[in-house]
């Protein structure tokens, strides 16, 4: 059984459909990254998703259940535009929204202690959200989505204005989150991150997803059949390497092959084993999720 | 329930514990006190002490002089059998231990000309009053002594009339100024709140709109809840102050005499002494306590809450629904027009009605909600029928809840909309939407 199941929604304002026919399913336990260029109709679908707005036609599921008011604690969502409290202190605040989430005052309490002393933050509680840097509320606001545990977890470009040790820190939350059972949707722009932190994607553009599945299995599908070889020096290529194999590129210690037809890495190797060239490594190149990014929304366009 | 209920509590306490708030609480009664001590202490040390010297030539005004003086601040020294002349006088009056001298030379009581007055300094205008009343009353009576009229008979004609109201078989005592006064310091009470806590509602709305939070806070509780909270939690901070107010203005007026002493009772006899009789002041005093048993207490307070707070929850969810629908501070002049306009009409309506409580206009401006909370109340002191207050309370009970119903729809579309500009045709549509 999928933890979400959206089905067939559809949802527009006003003569815009900001989302045509979006299907899909969320397993247990899973780290998905969801892209898509500015306006593509992300935003909107995690607002279905946290019930802020109803889909026009199709259903959502959540754990085999319709999507209802009461699935709403077990939903976490960091929007990307941060909201806090100015003038309200961080531990009142966190306590505002333990409370908002139906925890008693002493659960809440005991949350935010826990929580507060994880981040190594606690000589914050009694600061307001302004007298804080940016990077600090971002902190602040991760606290606030995960404090009531959700089992699904919505985070909208969550490292956007942390430093990199910061953005370590939260990342290795989300890591244990993740090991605990959360499943995690990852809205993200950067694309280094999606490869670093993300099982699956889905891929959104003009509110359709157009390419969805496995980061690895994206992977091998968009690759374009190219062989790296390392060598210790440069090579001096010969005819007979010349006429049986395809070369992209040559650098003083790579070669970069594409494949023919019916080729394998092997019969390349072979090749170049034959004219004795030395060989310190070889890997196959996969395109990286940012080229597949541009490549699939350009073609959609 | 308990959300709202968290909602209403953040709402009030983060308000009522902001340095502003308990400043301005604290102080303006404060203020009051001060301004009052500040009144009576000029009032009494700013009071001239004067003594003045008269030379009367025409002898007329001896007796009249012995019953002028005012206390220590005003004496009179009335110059008999002193030879010297005024022009000599003049010059020495400081010799005699006086501040001027008044000259009033031989008059006919037909053409009293010639009354001088010579000094260094300005005569006050309070004093000089003082003493052309006077003098204007002796050559008035010798007058009318000479043609032989008798003025204790005269006096007898100098009366004022008094009409007494009998309303539904029942006789009241109180005066319509009081009534008035009394209903207008409602009226005016209702409107501070309306504007100034609407307003404030608008713009906690616009803020939690504009910083995201209401992203992040419609994941956990509705829309309508978040409205209904806030608006409730405002209303509650405007009570408080409210009733503050009240206590602590009573309270330092309570405790002013310990500061003032005698001083507060000298100028209280002072301006009796200053009023043309005393029995117009006590008969003032009277149609002001007559006035209030009239009002009936119970009544008026019961109402003015009432319509506080429905004309509050009126006005407050226009305004939630204006702040909803703003996508930046500029929009506010536009869209707060078509609202704070029907208050302004109703400021205007209500001199209408304190001078013709019973006119049309003042009817009809009781019974429509838009201006009922402000227009009633100021009517409910001029004894209004208790089916037209009935009718008027529940027509703007209806209103209010219909008006939060129709907030709530613009709410929850409008706090999530960014970035664009929104028109009256849409948040038209999300009405009926």
């Amino acid at each position: 059984m999928f933890l979400l199941d959206v089905q067939h929604i559809s949802k527009s304002f006003q003569n815009n459909l900001a989302l045509q026919d979006v299907s899909l399913s969320l397993e247990k336990n899973k780290i998905y990254g969801l892209l898509g260029p500015n306006g593509a109709g992300k935003t909107t679908l995690i607002r279905n998703i946290t019930q802020i707005f109803f889909p026009d036609a199709g259903q959502i599921f959540f754990n085999g259940e319709k999507l209802s008011e009461k699935h709403q604690n077990q939903i976490g969502y960091m929007p990307e535009e941060r909201g806090l409290y100015k003038k309200m202190k961080v531990g009142e605040q966190l306590l505002y929204f333990a409370q908002l989430r139906d925890f008693s005052k002493a659960e809440s309490e005991q949350k935010i202690n826990y929580w507060l002393k994880k981040l190594d933050i606690e000589s914050w509680r009694n600061k307001t959200i302004e007298e804080l840097s940016k990077g600090m509320q971002q902190k602040i606001q991760f606290v606030a989505t995960i404090l009531h545990e959700p089992t699904l977890l919505i985070l909208d470009e969550p490292f956007s204005g942390l430093d990199p040790i910061n953005a370590e820190l939260i990342k290795n939350e989300i890591f244990e989150l993740h090991q605990k059972g959360t499943t995690i949707i990852f809205s993200t722009h950067r694309m280094e991150n999606v490869e670093e932190i993300c099982e699956d994607i889905f891929l959104i553009n003009k509110g359709k997803i157009i390419l969805d599945g496995n980061v690895q299995a994206i992977k091998h599908q968009f690759k374009k059949q190219l062989i790296k070889v390392d060598t210790n020096s440069t090579v001096l290529l010969n005819d007979s390497i010349l006429s049986q194999t395809d070369i992209t590129e040559q650098a003083d210690t790579h070669l970069i092959f594409k494949l023919k037809e019916n080729q394998k890495a092997n019969d390349i190797l072979k090749v170049l084993l034959q004219n004795n060239i030395e060989i310190s490594g070889m890997t196959e190149i996969l395109p990286t999720i940012n080229e597949i990014f541009i490549q699939s929304v350009n073609n959609n366009s | 329930m308990k959300k709202v209920w968290y909602i209403i509590q953040r709402e009030y306490i983060t308000r009522v514990r902001k340095k502003s708030f308990i400043l301005l609480t604290l102080l303006l009664p404060v203020l009051i006190g001060f301004t009052t001590v500040a009144l009576v202490e000029i009032a009494t040390n700013a009071q001239e002490k004067l003594s003045i010297a008269v030379k009367d030539e025409s002898g007329l005004f001896e007796d009249k002089f012995r019953g002028m003086d005012l206390g220590d601040n005003l004496r009179f020294k009335y110059l008999t059998n002193n030879p010297q002349s005024i022009d000599s006088l003049k010059n020495i009056y400081q010799n005699i231990d006086c501040d001027g001298i008044l000259y009033i030379p031989k008059i006919e009581l037909e053409k009293p000309l010639g009354i001088a007055y010579y000094s260094d300094n300005e005569l006050g205008i309070t004093t000089e009053a003082h003493i052309r009343k006077n003098l204007t009353e002796e050559i008035r009576n010798r007058a009318l002594l000479q043609r032989n009229y008798n003025v204790d008979t005269i006096a007898l004609f100098d009366k004022e009339v008094s009409i007494e109201k009998i309303i539904n078989n029942e006789k009241k005592n109180g005066s319509s100024e009081v009534a008035g006064i009394f209903g207008y310091a409602c009226g005016f009470m209702i409107y501070i709140f309306l504007i100034v806590y609407g307003a404030m509602v608008m713009r906690s709305v616009t803020e939690e709109k504009t910083n995201r939070i209401v992203e992040v806070l419609v994941t956990s509780v509705k829309p309508f809840q978040l409205m209904i909270g806030k608006i409730i939690g405002i209303g509650a901070v405007g009570l408080t102050q409210f009733f503050l107010w009240a206590i602590l203005t009573f309270g330092i007026n309570m405790l002013l005499p310990m500061f003032l002493g005698d001083k507060m009772l000298a100028m209280q006899s002072m301006q009796q002494s200053q009023l043309a009789n005393t029995s117009e002041s006590t008969q003032l005093l009277m149609n002001i306590s007559n006035a209030f048993n009239d009002l009936a207490v119970g009544r008026m307070l019961f109402s003015f809450v009432f319509y506080f707070i429905f004309g509050y929850l009126f006005y407050a969810s226009q305004f939630a629904a204006i702040g909803a629908a703003m996508t930046d501070d500029s929009d506010a002049q536009s869209f707060t027009f078509p609202v704070t306009i029907p208050i302004i009409i109703s400021m205007i309506l209500m001199s209408a009605t304190l001078s013709q409580p019973f006119s049309s206009a003042a009817f009809w401006g009781s019974m429509l909600p838009f201006s009922s909370p402000i227009i009633m109340i100021t009517r409910i002191p001029f004894q209004v029928p208790w089916w037209e207050q009935l009718l008027s309370m529940f027509i703007l009970f209806i209103c209010s809840m219909g008006m939060v119903y129709v907030a709530a729809k613009i709410y929850r579309v409008g706090i999530l909309i960014q970035g664009k500009k929104i028109t009256f045709k849409e948040i038209g549509k999300w009405i009926f939407y």
